[in-house]
């Protein structure tokens, strides 16, 4: 995030200034790709691509502040992703489990132990094997970084429906671990 | 998909909405409740600094952004904006570890032609030069004279600054930041000096462009507070592509207006030669700022600075970037002093400003530091037509020979 800089710099994107929108391209454009990574899966860069084609031609008519400029871009990002999926009519199939991780752990606590680090790609993967709206709920709240009415403006639905996909999100992921966990105790 | 919220054998505690939110935001997996640091290490691993992939993109994203920005028909629908951002003075980001590369010209902004335009870029450089007179009036670095008719002029319509019949003629560091924001975890890394290790092979950096930082400008000789926000320098790499290094970003004072910052790449270079240090040991770098010649009072920001290591193993295979942040200070430099602000020696705590554990690159053994770093850092200042050198250096025993200074001059 920017924080109180982002007003100059937006003002000076808007302006033609190429370097203030290499800024807002950099702040932005990782967690955009993560992202997109869930809801659009293989097509992400080219999803991404057409974004931030459209904000450039659009930057002079956005109002707001930059929890709003996030909300665009990433409303933005999804209304793309939908096209994409309508165009493509499939949703990527490659999912990535928990038990595909070296979790060889007696107990779900021990497991936090082997499961020492995990890189994006794969934490990706594991968010993309949630339900859709689980999914894309959990994204929003930590890649893009915004709060729960924000998510409930970009997926159409109520603060409270967004705060209850997140919660079974993660607690679906605890539980992906724990059965994990479970599963190498029954093997060994 | 089928959902099944039922609780499994061995299904971790419930998760109230509290730890959910902190879960979120980051939460360390050492702070989570029993069954859920899995969790947290997904959720922070997805905000994890950029990899080279995920930057690959900018180029081809800023030509299109200046594509479509151009209007048809050879007429820019707007006038360009006045060209404040840093040039990238002092090289190119290193890749790897190759020497860096001097000299790079700041790639000039696309300006079209004609009288439109250079009337706006004539309208932009007055504004800048406005917006610069108020800063400098606002922490008091004006002469006598003009500082005394910026304190009446600006005082009657309530600013405040100082008279001007003080000026200062000691150095204070303006800590910054509270609130810099950078790309990891954002409850990760809330020690001063962090360091954090960089996959090996890749460029490294946060590649953050403009991490909003508030500094605040403190001065015991100031009747007023000058607060000033910081656009982070942006990090400038080479394409790995081939294609050309984009000159990024960043802007101090918006609080007062912006002031400019340019990047400034030093080394690599070992100054401690072959230091071999063991993991978890404190390893301290910082750097020292000054102003050489005749130059009215300034203040020096230095932004975003960090030291990119590249270590190898003594023994064994291992070994990898890692990265020693210092965050932003500003030093108060007086008129025409050519002091070395914090301080001139090496041995000097205050020269020192992060520190961090080395890391464990080498499966235990001790960490080589042969090749030494790379110091990077925006550097802005109030004085854009004085030259400011810069020189770094580290030491994991108190000690720390500087590097070569290296200069430039803000906003050129």
């Amino acid at each position: 995030m920017m924080g109180p800089s982002f007003p100059f710099v937006l003002e000076q994107a808007r302006r033609g200034d190429h370097g203030a929108f290499a800024a807002i391209w950099r702040d932005i454009h990782p967690g955009l790709l993560r992202y997109l990574g869930v809801v659009a899966g293989e097509n992400r860069e080219d999803v991404a691509s057409e974004v931030w084609a459209q904000v450039a031609t659009s930057l002079d008519r956005f109002t707001g502040d930059e929890q709003g400029f996030r909300t665009w871009v990433f409303t933005t990002a999804r209304r793309r992703a939908i096209d994409w999926h309508r165009r493509s009519a499939r949703r990527p199939a490659v999912y990535l489990k928990p038990e595909h991780l070296d979790v060889s752990a007696t107990s779900a606590d021990a497991s936090v132990g082997a499961l020492e680090s995990i890189s994006t790609d794969a934490a990706i993967a594991l968010i993309r094997s949630l339900p859709a709206a689980q999914a894309e709920v959990v994204m929003l709240r930590v890649v893009a970084g915004l709060d729960v009415a924000r998510v409930a403006e970009i997926v159409g639905k109520q603060p409270g429906a967004v705060r209850v996909l997140a919660h079974r999100g993660l607690r679906s992921l605890a539980e992906q671990f724990a059965g994990a966990a479970l599963q190498g105790t029954v093997a060994q | 998909m089928i959902h099944d919220d039922r609780p499994r054998p061995g299904a971790p505690a419930p998760l109230d909405e509290g730890t959910g939110e902190r879960l979120l935001r980051g939460l360390d997996p050492a702070d989570a409740p029993p069954g859920y640091a899995p969790v947290s290490k997904v959720l922070r691993a997805l905000l994890a600094p950029p990899d080279a992939a995920e930057r690959a993109g900018e180029a081809e994203a800023v030509a299109r952004f200046v594509a479509l920005r151009k209007p048809a028909g050879g007429r820019r629908g707007q006038a360009p904006a006045p060209v404040w951002r840093p040039s990238a003075v002092g090289g190119t980001r290193p890749s790897n570890r190759g020497p860096t590369r001097r000299g790079t010209k700041p790639r000039r902004t696309r300006n079209g032609g004609g009288r439109q335009n250079r009337r706006a870029l004539v309208g932009g450089t007055v504004v800048v030069v406005a917006v610069a007179i108020v800063i400098a009036a606002g922490t008091g670095t004006l002469p006598n004279g003009p500082q005394g008719v910026a304190h009446e002029a600006l005082g009657a319509i309530g600013v405040s600054v100082p008279a001007g019949d003080n000026h200062n003629t000691t150095s204070h560091e303006v800590a910054s930041p509270a609130g810099a924001s950078g790309e990891g975890p954002r409850s990760a890394g809330t020690h001063s000096g962090g360091g954090s290790v960089v996959g090996g092979g890749g460029s490294s950096g946060s590649g953050s462009g403009a991490g909003g930082t508030t500094g605040t400008t403190a001065s015991s000789k100031q009747t007023g507070t000058t607060t000033g926000t910081t656009g982070s320098p942006s990090t400038t790499q080479a394409g790995g592509d081939g294609s050309p290094p984009i000159g990024g970003g960043g802007t101090v004072g918006g609080g007062g207006g912006p002031i400019s910052v340019t990047e400034i790449f030093i080394g690599p270079q070992a100054m401690e030669g072959d230091l071999k240090v063991a993991p978890g040991a404190p390893l301290a770098v910082g750097y020292a700022v000054s102003m050489p010649g005749h130059h009215a009072a300034a203040t020096v920001s230095v932004l975003q600075a960090q030291v990119v290591f590249n270590a190898t193993c003594v023994s064994g295979i291992g070994g990898g970037d890692f990265i020693v942040s210092m965050g932003d200070r500003s030093y108060a430099i007086a008129a025409s002093s050519g002091s070395w602000y914090p301080g001139d020696h090496s041995n000097d705590p205050a020269t020192f400003q992060g520190s961090s554990a080395v890391p464990d690159l080498c499966n235990g053994g001790l960490v080589r530091l042969r090749l030494g770093g790379v110091f990077e850092a925006g550097i802005g200042s109030t004085d854009t037509t004085n030259q400011v050198n810069v020189r770094w250096h580290y030491s994991a025993d108190d000690n720390g020979g500087w590097s070569h200074t290296q200069s430039v001059v803000p906003g050129s």
